[in-house]
């Protein structure tokens, strides 16, 4: 904030207003309307493992799926705080909120680089971390990413200034950071890689710090403090010793689940490409515009103008983000909230623009302007689009594999079904990929999970069934109950068999 | 590419009793008759089959029961086909594709050009037939280039345009009265090249509305085409 008491007081009323917006402008994109979204698959997982954490006070960590602990940790507060003690107590608004305040967070992340680019220039990272759809779509979803972003950026900003200045307190810091990264999800590690090659890169390319031996006795430190928050975070405070092993066997064992397979330049294109979809064109690469007239700058004919600690950080910010993007496309497992580490660092390279160069400043300097606010309004029109006429569409780039509305309206029927038939219906589930139907299912008593069609399933009043069983299911069901079809997912629907007996009573019944 | 064409051949049909039942599944429209009720059996242009899209990241096999072959209905004679080139409203104006007057182009193709989409929720479509007449039947495709079930399907007939009074349901398939207009015994039907064919039943009435809420594979209300069906009065 020095930088900010060093402005004009005019100015520095100005910046705060600005920010003030910002901020204002990120919390409403972010938290308006949270709960109105069907509830994804990978949401109803995550709440899950989150519900056991607050129904046995326990953690455990699964290795082979489902990510790093800081995500159920850091949401139990929020249960709490709103008194949802079970599974069935918790509701998509109060999940929601921690993924949306570690993306508010995220967008006050510029601040912590504001030592470098000062804070009227810290204001346009800010402004498109806001807009972002990408950024705002996932701010609002109960997965990792949101968190696993804030922890990043946090990273980042403990690193530089640790590489700038070697202390043991910026060494803590940095390890404290990156042991939550870690503690997030596994994919810290792709982090990690990044930042550890584009660190050694950059610094041979801008020859910057002082020649000699690395700071080993506070590398070491920053390295024990990492280890140790991932340690502690890992075995739920050192109550499950296991899970600290575990953290290193899930990348031995990690089971992804199919049908996520693309090609390598799925994300470039995600987040690149043009796509005209539902009447509006999807494309946030106008706030990669500052990133790369940064880049450019930095390594230009006119580098010796840039100061060497900020060539550094560009060329680091840079390359992290490409190297990022390089490794994350590598893999053949693609899901579009995978890009948003690597499009934060692009972001982050946003203020860095508007540092001394070249050019004649008022000119640069208010076309860098009219860039971000351009980037910032087409980024908030496609981020309302996206949370919210588009929030369930599949043609909204970021909604992958979204729940239909259709199975939000489930749990009320079945629940007057029961009703209308004396009440405690037993619900079947047959066949594979039925997330998040547990979720809409929760607050009925008696519902079972099976894989295969079962002779005792005739019997059953309620048979929910997957795409996979429908041939099965109809051969074997359709002298007994009557089949209605609904929507699940995406392009996946799912038949609904009511018993005989049990749809003739709903149907007479008047309710 | 308009291919509204459609055959009214129940006088040639009464002279042949047999060999000509049934519709064919490329698509001919093909006739019949039914000399007891003294009508003729109602045929339309079936568009081709087309199968199309991305396939999403999860590819399900889709519904099955989807019809092979056009559904047939004796109507009375005199049955004209009313709704060509009427007036469409709809719950939702500004449609996220297409246009309202779609519905009633005549065109029956599955691609991009020739659907109408509304947004999601329960959302109905009504045509104003400009005078009221004798309904008998209403012809409709939601979608048929993707095996899916539409929710809430229910069309209905009133000559009130505000749907208030006088209102006659012809069909309704809501059977967890989740559209709030009363639980509907009609079966959920699989969308084809070939349409859902609802009886009219001789029902009065100027105006047509038709609901639906969403799909078994995304959120969103299609209409490729509706063709109504009557005796003008």
């Amino acid at each position: 904030m020095f930088t900010l008491m060093a402005e004009s007081m005019p100015k520095r009323t100005l910046i705060l207003i600005a920010w003030t917006a910002v901020i204002l402008l990120a919390a409403t994109l972010r938290l308006d309307e949270l709960g109105e979204r069907p509830m994804h698959a990978d949401e109803a997982t995550g709440a899950k493992i989150l519900s056991a954490r607050i129904e046995t006070g326990d953690y455990k960590f699964d290795p082979t799926h489902f990510h790093g602990p800081l995500l159920s940790l850091t949401t139990q507060p929020l249960t709490s705080f709103k008194r949802q003690d079970s599974w069935k107590a918790l509701d998509e608004r109060t999940l929601r909120l921690q993924p949306a305040l570690a993306g508010l967070l995220l967008v006050l992340a510029p601040l912590l680089f504001v030592r470098w680019t000062g804070a009227a220039a810290s204001l346009a990272g800010a402004l498109l971390l806001a807009t972002s759809p990408l950024l705002v779509y996932y701010s609002r979803m109960y997965i990792h990413e949101s968190t696993l972003c804030l922890a990043a950026a946090g990273t980042l900003a403990a690193l530089l200034r640790w590489i700038e200045q070697p202390t043991y307190r910026y060494a803590i810091l940095t390890g404290l950071c990156a042991g939550l990264l870690a503690a997030t999800k596994e994919t810290a590690i792709i982090s990690l890689f990044a930042w550890m090659v584009s660190g050694l890169l950059a610094r041979k390319l801008t020859q910057f710090g002082k020649p000699g031996s690395p700071p080993w006795k506070s590398l070491l430190i920053g390295l024990l403090s990492g280890l140790l928050v991932a340690i502690i975070l890992y075995t739920d405070g050192l109550r499950n010793p296991r899970g600290a092993m575990d953290a290193l066997r899930t990348y031995f064992i990690y089971e992804t689940t199919p049908g996520h397979d693309k090609p390598f330049y799925y994300y470039a294109c995600l987040l690149l490409c043009p796509k005209l979809a539902g009447g509006l064109t999807w494309w946030e690469g106008m706030a990669a515009v500052p990133a790369l007239f940064a880049i450019t700058v930095a390594n230009s004919r006119y580098k010796s103008k840039v100061n060497t600690t900020y060539r550094f950080i560009i060329v680091f910010l840079g390359l992290s983000a490409l190297l990022h993007l390089t490794v994350y496309s590598l893999i053949p497992y693609k899901t579009p909230w995978l890009m948003l580490v690597p499009w934060a660092h692009v972001i982050l390279l946003t203020p860095f623009a508007f540092l001394p160069g070249p050019y004649t400043e008022k000119a640069k300097t208010a076309g860098l302007i009219l860039i971000c606010l351009i980037g910032a309004i087409s980024g908030w029109i496609q981020s309302k689009a996206a949370i919210s006429r588009f929030a369930n569409d599949a043609r909204n780039p970021y909604a992958y594999v979204p729940t239909t509305r259709d199975v939000t309206g489930l749990p009320l029927w079945l629940d007057k079904l029961s009703r209308t038939n004396g009440g405690g219906l037993s619900i079947a589930v047959i066949g594979e990929g039925y997330w998040p139907l547990p979720w809409y299912l929760r607050q009925f008593e008696k519902v079972g999970y099976w894989s295969t069609i079962e002779k005792h399933h005739a019997d059953e009043p309620v048979l929910l069934v997957m795409p996979a069983l429908f041939e099965e299911a109809e051969q074997a069901f359709s002298l007994s109950h009557t089949p209605v079809p609904r929507g699940l997912r995406n392009n996946h629907p799912m038949l609904v068999f009511i018993r005989n007996d049990v749809w003739d009573n709903w149907m007479r019944n008047s309710e | 590419m308009k291919t509204l064409n459609m055959t009214l051949l129940g006088a040639l049909c009464a002279l042949i009793l047999t060999g000509c039942g049934g519709s064919k599944d490329d698509g001919t429209a093909s006739t019949s008759t039914d000399t007891a009720t003294s009508g003729f059996v109602l045929t339309t242009d079936i568009p081709p089959e087309l199968i199309e899209g991305t396939p999403a990241p999860i590819k399900a096999p889709g519904l099955i029961q989807a019809p092979n072959t056009a559904p047939q209905l004796v109507v009375p004679e005199g049955t004209i086909l009313l709704s060509s080139g009427k007036e469409v409203s709809g719950s939702d104006d500004f449609p996220i594709i297409g246009e309202l007057s779609y519905l009633t182009d005549g065109d029956k193709e599955a691609g991009e050009g020739y659907f109408t989409e509304f947004m999601d929720g329960l959302q109905w479509v009504q045509i104003d037939l400009g005078n009221s007449a004798a309904i008998s039947a209403v012809w409709v495709w939601h979608y048929h280039s993707q095996k899916r079930a539409y929710h809430d399907v229910i069309v209905q007939v009133s000559n009130d345009p505000e749907f208030q009074t006088g209102v006659t349901t012809l069909f309704n398939n809501d059977y967890d009265n989740s559209a709030g207009m009363g639980k509907g015994n009609d079966k959920p039907y699989v969308e084809s090249r070939f349409g859902k064919l609802v009886e009219g039943n001789g029902v009065s009435g100027q105006y047509v509305r038709l609901y639906s809420a969403g799909n078994t594979s995304n959120d969103m209300n299609h209409y490729i085409e509706v063709e109504v069906y009557g005796v003008a009065q």
